[in-house]
């Protein structure tokens, strides 16, 4: 039972984190000021000015731990939370390790942000502050982080030994 | 089986069950999620303002992120330049503040603002290391979100009412071009706004725009010479350049005079002919020709008080030089100026010496003769100037009004709102917060309104107060 509601916990959690989402990845993140130029990038433009660019290494990079890893971990943990009625035992062993894994990529943005800001502040020449996305980014990673510390992964066989248990108590 | 739960359960805690319900507040989460995101999203979609579209023929290196300003601020920010379908030109999208929608009007002006160099001058300097920006002047059309913009600044910023345009046709342009000035006497009373050929072919046509105070010197006679270039003569005495001015020498432009008594105040479409030189008798026409006031009605003429120093000494045994400085007119009756550049002092001590009241060149010794009036006017019937101002063009005012202060005849007028004034028993006090200091004292009150003349302006011990004119004369004063 208190894993079930741990992993309603984390569904919420999840849910929150993905209609977050879509906004912090397309409203801009960052804006720098330079010389009287201002420009507005977020995630989606800066990956694709990236990728258009020539940096394909630097824009799959970016493209993964921003876009592809936490959209994936969000949705994992969704459907992971969700029950036994989606998936199979075995994919969601491998859903969990994938959720493992990623979890610890999910941040890079907002310590990119932070370290450019540091960075970048050169006085009157450049102006670096963080946009609007920047909080719903940061609101994403953290809801994200509660998902996954909230689950508990005795859910993956607990509720499917539960039913196996009722099964053989129905059976004698 | 069960025996043995139960021997258990003595030993061992046993577990409560919690009610399920309380765990649904957990909800709220993506509950305040969804709030967050609504918000963001609003206050995305507000900032965002309205987007007009403006195309250009050239660029000029505007960017994506530029500002689009009115007044020298802020008001907008380009969104997206792109080329336009046709390849004639390029698309702006630009973002207006939402306070500043409303220079999203038909007959709006946008141009880009970039450093031009100009025999006329130097414009957009900012932008030689900062960046482009697009700039803009309402029109007063109905709102809309599509534009044409211009390619050059706009010679004329603000096409006021009361402004008079004129036709000038001559054989062959000269240095006739677009934003040349028109010049009375070496000052510029007006724009060239275009130059070209005459629908026929056979005259080159100058549409030229005479700003407002000046339009009262246009008349049927006025004489318009090309003015742009310089006369050189070379003969046995040496060489003799002349040139109106130095600016019309590089830039062209159009000299005019007006001969006396020329007529009526021409009609908006006049047709003139311009000569290409000038006659030695139009250089020497002066015809006294009151000039209005960009802020007064057309026809409206601007007063030109005087300014007035009165001088006595002071003190029993040692005398010591006083004096005091104001504006005073000439009216029909005498000057007409604040009482208190009639009489010296405080009263005491002037004794046999003549108080002496310098104006227009003259001295006059005063000997108490002014009429004095409620208020702290008064009128010494002395004519010192021909320029008299019109008895018909004074009121009498009651209530509080916009008005017009002139002082230096040089200088601009100073506007006084309604707003500031207050009525306080034959006078209006003037509002501390516009700070006159004693260099306004005597300066003529004129209504914005009619530009009849309703008072002076009187600054006493930093404080000051239009005291109105008033046909009420002092008790004890001598005629």
């Amino acid at each position: 039972m208190g894993s079930l509601q741990c992993n309603r916990r984390t569904a919420a959690f999840a849910l929150a984190g993905l209609v977050l989402y879509p906004v912090a990845i397309s409203l801009p993140m960052i804006r720098v000021d330079q010389f009287g130029h201002h420009n507005d990038a977020s995630i989606l433009e800066g990956t694709a000015t990236l990728l258009s660019g020539g940096h394909i290494l630097v824009g799959v990079v970016v493209l993964l731990c921003s876009i592809v890893l936490p959209l994936g971990k969000l949705l994992s943990l969704l459907t992971l939370s969700a029950g036994g009625w989606l998936m199979r035992r075995e994919h969601r062993a491998l859903t969990y390790h994938f959720v493992e894994f990623t979890g610890r990529w999910g941040m890079l943005d907002v310590l990119l942000v932070a370290i450019l800001v540091a960075v970048l502040k050169l006085g009157d020449m450049v102006e670096v502050s963080a946009g609007p996305a920047a909080l719903a980014f940061t609101a994403c990673v953290v809801l994200s982080l509660l998902a996954s510390a909230s689950f508990d992964p005795h859910s993956l066989w607990s509720d499917s030994d539960l039913v196996t248990a009722d099964e053989t108590s129905d059976d004698t | 089986m069960t025996s043995q739960d139960d021997n258990n359960s003595a030993d061992l805690p046993s577990a409560v069950m919690r009610p399920e319900g309380r765990s649904s507040l957990i909800w709220i989460v993506p509950l305040l999620a969804a709030l967050l995101v609504g918000w963001i999203g609003y206050r995305a979609w507000h900032l965002r303002g309205t987007v007009i579209t403006i195309h250009l023929d050239e660029g000029y290196d505007l960017r994506v992120g530029d500002d689009v300003r009115y007044r020298g601020i802020a008001v907008g920010t380009i969104r997206s330049i792109v080329l336009s379908r046709d390849l004639d030109g390029i698309e702006i999208q630009a973002a207006l503040q939402p306070n500043a929608s409303g220079l999203a009007r038909a007959g709006s002006r946008f141009w880009v603002v970039r450093p031009q160099l100009d025999v006329t001058g130097v414009a957009g300097l900012e932008t030689i290391v900062g960046p482009r920006y697009l700039a803009v002047v309402p029109g007063d059309g109905p709102p809309s979100d599509r534009f044409v913009g211009l390619n050059e600044p706009p010679f004329v910023e603000s096409i006021e009412p009361g402004d008079l345009e004129i036709t000038l046709a001559t054989s062959r342009r000269g240095s006739l071009r677009a934003g040349a000035p028109m010049l009375y006497r070496q000052v510029q009373v007006g724009t060239i706004l275009s130059v070209g050929l005459s629908s026929d072919s056979a005259s080159v046509e100058a549409r030229v725009r005479i700003h407002k105070p000046y339009v009262r010197l246009i008349r049927p006679e006025t004489k318009f010479w090309n003015a742009g270039g310089f006369d050189a003569t070379i003969g046995i005495r040496g060489m003799s350049i002349q040139a109106e001015s130095i600016e019309s020498l590089l830039a062209g432009g159009v000299g005019l005079a007006t001969p006396p008594f020329a007529g009526e105040v021409v009609r908006n479409g006049h047709r003139f002919m311009l000569a290409d030189n000038a006659d030695e008798e139009w250089l020497s026409w002066a015809p006294a020709i009151p000039i209005g006031s960009s802020l007064l009605p057309v026809g409206a003429t601007v007063p030109t008080p005087m300014r007035a120093v009165i001088g006595w000494k002071e003190g029993r045994w040692i005398k010591s030089d006083r004096s005091r400085q104001g504006w005073v007119l000439q009216t029909k009756l005498g000057l007409l100026g604040p009482a208190d550049l009639f009489v010296p002092g405080e009263g005491e001590g002037t004794g046999e010496d003549a108080v002496l009241l310098e104006v227009a060149g003259k001295s006059i010794a005063l000997k108490g003769d002014h009429q004095t009036y409620v208020g702290g006017l008064a009128v010494l019937s002395e004519q010192v100037s021909t320029n008299v101002w019109p008895s018909s063009k004074r009121r009498n005012a009651t209530m509080p009004e916009d008005c017009l202060v002139f002082a230096d005849p040089a200088s601009k007028p100073l506007p006084l709102a309604a707003s500031r004034l207050t009525e306080d028993g034959g006078k209006w006090r003037i509002d501390s917060a516009l700070g006159l200091d004693e260099v306004w004292h005597g300066a003529p009150v004129v209504a914005r309104a009619d530009g009849m003349l309703v008072g002076l302006l009187l600054v006493e011990d930093d404080t000051a107060h239009v005291a109105l004119l008033s046909t009420e004369k002092v008790a004890g004063s001598k005629e």
